[in-house]
């Protein structure tokens, strides 16, 4: 009996029987991914980038739209156009009307006990 | 960074590699459905790492070094998935049975020894290799299998 010859007959039976295949391979690849991505984001940019340039329109459609406060009495008292025409109408009372505007609106220097009146009194 | 292998490069690798890797991490932790993610995990760190001078070499390495990881981090008395990792011919579906059932039975050095001669293709000196072990050591373990095999399943042949 041939030990040699044993082992071969052993391992060629053996060898009748094969190993079975693993389930498909799945590859993620982020990389590779990320320009696909990279591309689609750049070109999305650039269209609304384009949209935005060739309907202006639709800009300010979109956009929120802020609600003005009205302007107050002096406010509309010391616009330029109505002391413009304030100017042209009575020359001689603009100095006066200016001087009384600016009562009404700036803060008196000479009131209270702030800084401004310390630096007055200077 | 070093560049990872293609997609096309690890694809070709495991289908050349693929079936052995499974029967060997199969016999290794007793359990296909493990075996196969250990190589899914394996595959896909391909991608990201520089090509293996041997990589048939290397693979084996690496299984073994993963399989090792999973029975230590999850040690287990059953498989969970003892499923058939040999394909049987025509008729031979029960003896097919029977070397499964004798292969498990092996001592795990021999297991491994058998497994890798004999379903994986390896020479000697590649499964020395992989194991970290002489020469001699492999071919012993090799021929110790190959007896205890033949004595298990000699009502079968």
């Amino acid at each position: 009996m041939n030990p040699d010859r044993d082992d071969e007959k052993l391992e060629s039976y053996l060898r009748q029987f094969h190993a079975r295949a693993p389930r498909p391979l799945v590859l993620h690849q982020p990389r590779r991914l990320f320009r696909p991505l990279a591309v689609i984001a750049a070109t999305a940019a650039a269209l609304l980038i384009a949209l935005v340039f060739l309907f202006p329109g639709w800009r300010r459609q979109g956009a929120q739209t802020f609600v003005v406060p009205e302007a107050g009495p002096i406010a509309k008292e010391i616009s330029f156009a109505r002391l413009s025409r304030f100017a042209r109408q009575s020359p001689d009372k603009l100095e006066e009307h200016l001087n009384e505007l600016s009562a009404r609106t700036l803060p008196d220097v000479r009131a209270g006990q702030g800084v401004l009146k310390r630096l007055a009194r200077e | 960074m070093a560049a990872g292998l293609t997609g096309e490069e690890v694809q070709e690798l495991y289908r050349q590699h693929g079936p052995a890797l499974l029967a060997y991490g199969t016999s290794l932790l007793g359990d296909f459905a493990a075996a196969e993610d250990v190589l899914q995990q394996l595959f896909l760190r391909l991608l990201t790492m520089k090509a293996p001078r041997e990589p048939r070499l290397y693979l084996f390495k690496a299984v073994r070094n993963r399989c090792l990881n999973v029975m230590r981090g999850n040690a287990r008395l059953a498989p969970l998935d003892p499923r058939e990792w040999l394909i049987k011919p025509q008729g031979m579906a029960e003896a097919g049975l029977e070397v499964e059932k004798a292969v498990r039975e092996l001592p795990p050095e021999q297991r491994e020894a058998v497994v890798m001669r004999i379903w994986c293709g390896m020479t000697l000196a590649e499964i020395a290799s992989v194991l970290e072990i002489p020469l001699n050591t492999a071919a012993s373990r090799y021929r110790y299998a190959l007896e205890k095999l033949r004595g298990l399943l000699k009502e079968t042949r």
